[in-house]
């Protein structure tokens, strides 16, 4: 395993220290994927629905991080002797809990009422969602502008080791998603969560046990917008995004590969795909970089398509999702 | 399931086509870094009276003929002009205030007279820096408007060229392309200001190598990123050029490597990576400052902290209100084509007390100032066509062509358009320095022309005024110095 880091360190033209630092930046990005590819799935497994809103509501709730930090200076106009970091992380939690209100408005104004109807009718609900926030979003923000999100952990905020160089804020990303997944780990594990497996195992089958398949409708959507928010901000926060814009969106579409590759229906899925397609992004970004005569400037960008694409024609269901069976 | 699986892989396939249809912040999508709303700008401002404190600017010109000749856009009563401008979009920050300084300016003009006794009208289109909008708003209001005091981008500009020369109408470019000041490029129907990006590139290159060996006894190494097309290849061209001279290496040339994809996201990665590989003493960026942000913070965030300058639409002076101040305070050099807000020249105080009297709530701007100097550009063009009575297309382009000097009060440089392109080009620039702890001490992002001590500041200090090297003085002006169909035109 060394020994090919290296030999991939000395194809670079760069050092191992410099293959280390990319891994480390290519696993915050992952870590970002991650946490917008579980929100695609907990929907996805509790409802049958692949949400297209996933990106709007992810830059909702990294709007209002944002307009918290810069706009209205909350909580630190209150509490000025507050650290940055932890007033920011006080906004974050304030603007996934509105993220999470989203998903569940989402869910009872326009999911809900489609129970039963073709889901293909409720995937274009979703797009139509999706296009209803990106607009208004545009207009909060401001046409061709960004609202800054702060700086929690600062750009020059970096930790040396042998020359791998840790910046502190992907540091925050992955510990964040390795949070988030112990979390719902655990969540799954609770009363709530076994019955919320238990509805996507087999509806009718919860429903008779007297499981609400409302109320776990409504749970999942909540999980996943708030999930979505977190990847959203951290996608926003620099060095990786300098605030929010009308195209902070698109960062969870960005994220499907990771879903495909992992499972549609998988958690481990979300998570080994979502941390193979950012390592896959950044790493081709840099080893790739000096051929942008050659492959075109943006390479990087296609590249987790590749990858999805080169693991579907192995994995057709992906590397954990649920083979389909049919009868013949 | 199987109708399940189906409508996935559509799914999919709809999330491909939603990327497709996204927002392209490349001709139409992100700018500035600040939570800019965008003002209603395309109505004239409140205040229609002119501010008791100003005057009329002045004017050398000869008062208007008794008997004017008229065609497009001027009746007994109205001057119409237009502006377009792109109110949304990339640059869009910067574009809403030098607008809305023009508007500022007419008023001005309006309450004292106007022009000929003429009220000048400015007739504002969104073109929301799309190419194609471009013209198609300039065909909605050409007949309606005598001359276009606005005219933004360099693909834009060049995308009405025909329509400019078969409309047979006068345009003044809000872009620094070198071809505007070539006849064979523009037909002779644009008239700009300031220093071109071509120039621009060679005058601040030989400025950074002075620095450098000032400073560190050695040229230093050079990474060259810009924009594709006429801004960010007439810029490279430039600076190539003076690195060849001066014999600075280039160890990274990211020519026309600031792309955005169909969705409109920049990735800055790969241009990070190359930057961190190069490992130069200074970068040249010409970009819009929402792609200055993470270039620079993302090459600073791996350790690493150049030199930065770049050409001036590259900054914009609300990057303070970001992530990256501190990083522009300790590394960044801007460039200037003019004066930023409250420089202590002989025309400042006029245009703070008119832009504090029309948008008393608005916070200081460096764009005020290129507004103000296009809309005094065209008066003085108008008051000479008036003078010579003849305010038809065809006398604006010819007042436009023998006007002696239009002065700008020090906002920026003095223009005129008389000889060759080599005799009457700009070639100074001015550097500046970013400052947020002097923009953050006067009240940042909350401050307000009305209640800002001095008018405010936009937290950018003078370095060095009027700069012009010895390369960009005994350059040879020929022509653009980059064309899309021929490339570099100067290598070599």
């Amino acid at each position: 395993m060394v020994r090919s880091m290296i030999i991939l360190a000395q194809v670079g033209g760069s050092t191992l220290e410099t293959l280390l630092t990319k891994l480390l930046d290519g696993m915050a990005l992952g870590a970002i994927y991650t946490l917008m590819a579980l929100g695609f799935v907990i929907i996805y497994k509790s409802t049958q629905v692949l949400t297209f809103a996933h990106g709007s509501v992810a830059a909702v709730g990294a709007y209002l991080v944002a307009y918290f930090v810069t706009i209205i200076n909350w909580p630190g106009r209150y509490l000025t002797s507050l650290p940055v970091t932890l007033s920011f992380v006080i906004s974050a939690i304030v603007g996934v809990a509105a993220a999470a209100v989203v998903g569940i408005v989402i869910e009872r104004m326009f999911i809900r009422p489609m129970v039963g109807q073709p889901l293909f009718s409720i995937v274009m609900i979703t797009l139509g969602i999706d296009i209803i926030l990106r607009t208004l979003l545009g207009d909060f923000v401001g046409q061709g502008s960004q609202l800054d999100i702060g700086a929690p952990w600062g750009i020059f905020s970096v930790t040396k080791i042998n020359g791998v160089i840790i910046p502190h804020s992907y540091v925050a990303t992955i510990v964040a998603a390795a949070a988030a997944v112990i979390v719902l780990a655990l969540f799954f594990r609770s009363r709530t969560g076994t019955a919320m497996r238990a509805s996507a195992f087999d509806q009718e089958a919860a429903m008779a046990q007297g499981i609400s398949a409302g109320r776990i409708f409504a749970l999942a959507w909540a999980i996943g917008a708030a999930l979505a928010a977190v990847g959203g901000i951290f996608g926003s926060v620099p060095p990786r995004g300098f605030g929010v814009n009308q195209t902070t969106p698109f960062f969870a579409l960005r994220a499907f590969p990771a879903i495909i590759i992992g499972g549609l229906d998988s958690i481990i899925g979300a998570v080994v795909g979502g941390f193979t397609i950012g390592i896959a992004e950044v790493m081709a970004g840099h080893y790739l970089s000096q051929f942008t005569d050659t492959l075109g400037i943006g390479f990087n960008n296609i590249v987790p398509y590749l990858v999805m694409m080169g693991f579907l024609l192995v994995k057709p269901y992906g590397l954990f999702g649920t083979k389909e069976i049919r009868r013949v | 399931m199987r109708l399940t699986k189906k409508l996935i892989a559509l799914s999919f396939v709809l999330a491909l086509v939603a990327m497709a249809c996204g927002t392209d912040s490349d001709s139409g999508g992100d700018a500035t870094t600040s939570a800019t709303q965008a003002p209603a700008t395309t109505q004239a401002p409140a205040t229609t009276q002119a501010p008791a404190t100003t005057q009329a600017p002045a004017t050398t010109i000869a008062d208007p003929a008794a008997d004017i000749a008229t065609d497009f856009g001027v009746d007994d009563d109205e001057i119409r002009i237009g502006l377009l401008a792109d109110l949304t979009g990339v640059f869009s920050g910067l574009t809403v205030d030098i607008v809305d300084a023009q508007l500022a300016y007419w008023d001005i003009v309006n309450a004292n007279g106007g022009i000929a006794g003429r009220m000048v009208v400015p007739i504002v289109e969104d073109t929301v820096y799309q190419v194609d909008t471009h013209e198609e708003k300039y065909k909605k209001i050409v007949d309606e408007v005598v001359a276009f005091s606005n005219s933004t981008g360099s693909p834009h500009t060049a995308g009405i060229l025909d329509n400019l020369a078969e409309d047979n109408v006068l345009a003044i470019p809000l872009s620094w392309y070198s071809g505007w000041a070539d006849p064979e490029f523009d037909g002779g129907f644009t008239f700009e200001q300031g220093t071109n990006y071509c120039l621009e590139g060679i005058n601040v290159t030989e400025w950074l190598s002075i620095k450098s060996m000032e400073d560190t006894g050695s040229l230093p190494t050079l990474a060259v990123v810009t924009r594709p097309g006429d801004y960010g290849q007439d810029a490279a061209a430039g600076v190539k050029y003076a690195a060849a001279q001066l014999g600075i290496e280039i160890v990274y040339d990211g020519e026309g490597d600031v792309v955005r994809d169909s969705a409109g996201n920049f990735d800055p990665t790969s241009i990070v990576s190359q930057i961190l590989a190069a490992q130069p003493d200074w970068v040249w960026l010409t970009t819009a400052p929402s792609e200055t942000a993470p270039i620079m913070g993302g090459v600073a965030s791996q350790g690493l902290t150049p030199q930065w300058t770049g050409s001036v639409p590259s900054y914009d002076y609300r990057l303070l209100d970001s992530a990256v101040a501190e990083l522009l305070t300790g590394f960044y050099w801007q460039t200037g084509y003019y004066v930023p807000w409250g420089t202590d020249v002989p025309g400042m105080a006029e245009i703070q007390a008119a832009l504090t009297a029309a948008y008393p709530e608005r916070r200081p701007s460096d764009a005020f100032i290129i507004g103000w100097t296009e809309a005094r550009q065209m008066e003085q063009i108008l008051k000479l066509a008036a003078a010579n009575g003849d305010l038809t297309r065809q006398g604006v382009l010819d007042a436009a062509n023998s006007i002696e000097l239009i002065t700008l009060d020090g906002a920026g440089p003095d223009l005129t358009y008389q000889g060759s392109p080599n005799d009457y080009v700009i070639r100074e620039i001015d550097i500046f320095k970013p400052n947020v702890a002097a923009y953050l001490e006067a009240g940042g992002a909350d401050q307000q022309l009305a209640t800002a001590p001095n008018g405010g500041t936009t937290g950018s200090e003078i370095v060095e005024k009027s700069f012009t090297g010895d390369l960009a003085a005994a350059f040879d002006f020929t022509g653009a110095c980059w064309t899309q169909e021929e490339g570099n035109r100067i290598s070599g």
